[in-house]
């Protein structure tokens, strides 16, 4: 049975929390950005979906500790 | 830069033919410069601005990569993201303005929020659009920003 409420972002999201090697995670992480991008268009004209964009604010924050604490990336609110 | 009907340009290294006059002159296409670390953010965006008249004419995946390529090809807008390894926008974007001062830059991410808003307009930025705004917004802004 399939846990995650949010598939089409929260399973490539799932998949690079869970990677270790440090190119793969490179590119999970991309991809986990780009699903939720697609995602949040699809959410640009629906007045429902608060639940999941606080998920995504919530994935997206994770996203940035791995970035910037994983793969070196600069980060950007300490400029 | 306006060409009289009939007139070829050239401009990175392509020809460009101006076929309609109407008495005004014909635009050379317009030519942003995306830079993003997703190829698949990045192939959207093209879809999205070249769907809209809007020329692309080059793509990098970091601040560095997008300084080059800013130097070589003279954009007349740059679309930045702002979290990409190497240099991120923040970082990037003085410098891109430094370098190219009438050019305008959107810095395009997940990412806003007051702090990164404020960063942003200090190093440069001339419009800030999110990533989960409506998409049209970006070529709204791009056509804005390029007739200025």
């Amino acid at each position: 049975m399939n846990h995650l409420k949010y598939p089409e972002w929260q399973k490539p999201y799932e998949q690079a929390l869970l990677e270790v090697d440090r190119e793969k995670l490179k590119q999970k992480l991309l991809k986990a950005e780009s699903a939720i991008f697609l995602r949040l268009q699809q959410l640009v004209n629906s007045s429902d979906g608060h639940a999941e964009r606080q998920a995504i604010d919530d994935a997206l924050s994770g996203i940035r500790v791995l970035k910037t604490q994983q793969l070196d990336y600069p980060d950007w609110k300490s400029q | 830069m306006i060409c009289s009907a009939g007139a070829t340009l050239s401009r990175f290294g392509v020809s460009i033919r101006c076929v309609t006059d109407a008495g005004l002159g014909c635009r050379m296409p317009r030519c942003v410069l995306l830079v993003d670390d997703s190829p698949i953010i990045r192939r959207t965006l093209r879809t999205l601005l070249e769907s809209a008249g809007i020329g692309v004419c080059g793509e990098a995946e970091d601040g560095t990569q997008a300084i080059e390529k800013a130097d070589q090809l003279k954009p007349d807008l740059i679309v930045l993201d702002l979290a990409m390894p190497v240099m991120n926008g923040l970082q990037a974007a003085p410098i891109l303005k430094k370098m190219l001062p009438k050019t305008p830059i959107i810095l395009f991410t997940l990412y806003a929020d007051s702090i990164v808003e404020h960063e942003a307009f200090l190093a440069g930025v001339s419009s800030l659009i999110q990533k989960n705004e409506a998409i049209s917004r970006l070529v709204d802004e791009a056509n804005s920003l390029m007739k200025r």
